[in-house]
């Protein structure tokens, strides 16, 4: 296997495994909070990926 | 200025992140926590307000039949306004109340604490006409607002628990 495409698997895993710990222990945590605070969390991360996308789009990726 | 305008949504989503990371602390930190300190023999055990958000909301403890069972229950308002309560404690067996142990009312001062306390005494049970043979569950209820709190005390003889059993007399 090609060197390029056995490094760019491992920083593929990397950043899957770096995710899905990310998203494990917000799950956790989610749990000890309140209600208002939980709407608060889901509105702020919609706005993280609108303007994460509205990012990338106006630098043309 | 370019530049900025380029970055501009960036600056928005890092906002965001910081936000969120915001709401976890402080979301995390206001509000009324309870802890209950249980301290049979000479053991203490501090059972945290986080401890009730398992699968089990009960906790189980264990005491011998002869020595009493302390309680230190304290409530801590992490809130802006005074928080105003009653706090009761109650012995339950076969879901029938049997014992009062401690009820008064409260009022917690913003970003206060008070702190109660009692005991449960094998007397207090013998005089509620409850004995043990081997071994008694007895479930302690603690309420404040509208949270109850189980504390489930296994109470065992005094013959089963003493291990080294005791020498018998030396014959001379």
């Amino acid at each position: 296997m090609e060197l390029r495409i056995r490094t760019y698997i491992l920083y593929g895993i990397g950043i899957a495994s770096c995710i899905a710990g990310v998203v494990y222990l917000t799950a956790e945590y989610v749990n000890y909070l309140s209600e208002p605070g939980k709407l608060g969390c889901l509105a702020l991360a919609v706005g993280i990926f609108a303007f994460l996308g509205r990012y990338f789009e106006e630098i043309g990726w | 200025m370019a530049l900025k305008r380029r970055y501009r949504f960036l600056y928005l989503a890092i906002a965001c992140i910081a936000g969120l990371a915001a709401i976890f602390v402080v979301d995390g930190y206001l509000g009324i926590y309870d802890t209950v300190y249980i301290t049979t023999g000479e053991y203490e055990q501090k059972i945290e307000a986080y401890e009730w958000l398992r699968e089990e909301n009960f906790w189980s403890t264990s005491a011998r039949w002869d020595e009493k069972v302390s309680f230190r229950y304290e409530i801590e308002n992490h809130q802006f306004s005074t928080y105003s309560t009653r706090i009761e404690a109650s012995v339950w067996k076969e879901n029938e109340r049997v014992i009062d142990l401690f009820a008064e009312d409260k009022s917690i001062e913003p970003f206060d604490k008070v702190t109660v306390e009692w005991t449960l005494s094998s007397e207090e049970l013998e005089s509620a006409g409850f004995g043990i043979d081997e071994y008694a569950d007895y479930t302690i209820k603690i309420n404040y607002g509208d949270v109850e709190r189980k504390v489930i005390v296994n109470f065992y003889s005094p013959e089963e628990g003493s291990y080294p059993k005791p020498l018998p007399p030396r014959e001379r």
